[in-house]
C-alpha cells in the first residue's frame, strides 16, 4: 500500500514523540536507579554502625549530595518532559526560536551522546528570534536533522545550531564537524534511509512554507532551514 | 560469595560504583568498566568470574560487549542490565548468551541471587 504524505508525516510524528518519551524515561530510570543504590548504601552502612562499627560520616554525607543532585537531574528531565508535551498542544503562534532550539538539543543529547557525539548551541545574532510556526513541528524538524546527521557514516564528534534572522526570513543551521565521507555508501555517502530522512524534512519544511538545503563539505555537512518571515 | 570477581559495566557511574561499594561490602571482589572498551581491555588483564553489563552505552553497546565475550570467553557468565521498560532486549540478550537479565532498579538481593545461579550453572 503506497503512503500519502499525510500519513508519512504522522506516522513519523508519532514516531519522534515515542523517541522522545523514550529517551528521557529511559534517563529518569537511570536516576531511580542511582538514587536506589545510594540510599542502597546508606542502609547498608547504617546497618553496619548498628552492629558497632564506626559510621563514616563523610560517606554518609557524600551519599546525600549525590541523592540530591540526582534529583536536581531529574527535575530538570520531567520540565524538559513537561515543555515538549506542552508544545504539542500549542497552536501555531509567535514563540521563541532560541527557546526552541535549546529544548530540542537538551531532547537529542542522549540520542547524540550514545553515539559518541556533542551537541552545541551557538548564540544566535538576536536575543529573541519571533517565528509564527508550530513549535512542535520545529522541534520535530530540528530533531529530525539532528538524526540526519548523526545517521550519515562519516565520523563527527560534535554538532552545532544556531539560528539567524536575517532580512527576508529565519534560518536555523545545523553542522557537524565531520572532514571526510565513506566511500562505502554510494557517490556522496548518503544511505537510502537518509535520503528517506532528508524526504520527509522537505515535506515537513513545504508545510511550513520553508525550505531545506543540505550541502556536504571537506570541513563537514551543513542542513540549513529557511523560516519564512509569515506564515504561508 | 566470597572470592568471587565481578565486572561491573554501565556508563552511569554514580550508579555503578555505589553498587560496587554495596557488594564489596557483602564480600564480593568487584571491578568496574565506565564504558564497553574499557571492560574488554580489563577483561584482557583479569578474567572475572563474572559480568554484570548495561545495555545501552555510548561507543559500544551493551550487547557488542556480550559478543566478544562470547567469542573470547564463552564460559563467563553475563547478567545484563537494562533501563529499558519492555524485555526485548533482555530477551535478545539473553538469544546471544546471556545467563539473564535484571530491569533498572535493581534490587542488590534479585542481583546477588542471580549471580548465585549463574556462577552453580556454571
Amino acid at each position: 500500500m503506497k503512503r500519502t504524505d499525510d500519513q508519512l508525516l504522522k506516522i513519523k510524528e508519532i514516531a519522534f514523540i515515542g523517541k522522545v518519551t523514550y529517551s528521557l524515561s529511559h534517563e529518569i530510570k537511570n536516576i531511580l536507579a542511582t538514587i536506589n543504590e545510594s540510599s542502597g548504601l546508606m542502609g547498608d552502612l547504617l546497618i553496619k554502625g548498628g552492629q558497632g562499627k564506626i559510621l563514616d560520616l563523610t560517606r554518609l554525607a557524600q551519599l546525600n549530595i549525590n541523592m540530591q543532585e540526582q534529583v536536581k537531574r531529574g527535575v530538570d528531565i520531567v520540565k524538559r518532559l513537561n515543555r515538549f508535551a506542552h508544545s504539542m498542544d500549542e497552536e501555531a503562534s509567535y514563540s521563541d526560536l532560541n527557546d526552541i532550539i535549546l529544548l530540542t538539543v537538551d531532547i537529542a543529547k542522549r540520542l547524540a551522546r550514545l553515539k559518541g557525539v556533542g551537541l552545541e548551541t551557538i548564540p544566535t545574532n538576536n536575543p529573541i528570534i519571533n517565528i509564527h510556526d508550530d513549535p512542535f513541528k520545529i522541534e520535530q524538524i530540528l530533531f529530525g536533522c539532528i538524526e540526519y546527521l548523526l545517521d550519515l557514516p562519516a565520523k563527527k564528534t560534535l554538532i552545532s545550531i544556531t539560528a539567524r534572522q536575517n532580512k527576508d526570513d529565519t534560518s536555523i543551521i545545523i553542522s557537524d564537524d565531520s572532514s571526510r565521507v565513506s566511500p562505502s555508501c554510494g557517490d556522496n555517502g548518503i544511505e537510502k534511509t537518509s535520503d528517506l530522512q532528508m524526504t520527509f524534512l522537505n515535506i515537513l519544511m513545504n508545510e511550513i512554507g520553508g525550505s531545506v538545503n543540505f550541502i556536504q563539505s571537506q570541513s563537514g555537512n551543513t542542513i540549513t532551514l529557511s523560516l519564512p518571515l509569515k506564515p504561508p | 560469595m566470597s572470592n568471587l570477581r565481578v565486572l561491573l559495566v554501565d556508563d552511569e557511574e554514580e550508579f555503578v560504583t555505589t553498587l560496587s561499594e554495596r557488594l564489596s561490602l557483602r564480600g564480593i571482589e568487584t571491578e568496574v568498566a565506565y564504558n564497553g572498551e574499557n571492560a574488554l581491555a580489563k577483561m584482557n588483564q583479569r578474567t572475572p568470574d563474572i559480568v554484570i553489563l548495561d545495555v545501552m552505552m555510548p561507543g559500544l553497546s551493551g550487547l557488542d560487549v556480550l559478543r566478544q565475550i562470547k567469542e573470547t570467553l564463552p564460559d563467563i557468565p553475563v547478567i545484563l542490565l537494562t533501563g529499558r521498560g519492555s524485555t526485548r532486549e533482555g530477551i535478545d540478550g539473553m538469544k546471544q548468551g546471556a545467563f539473564d537479565y535484571l530491569m533498572k532498579p535493581v534490587d542488590i538481593e534479585d542481583l546477588i541471587k542471580k549471580m548465585n545461579e549463574a556462577m552453580k550453572s556454571r
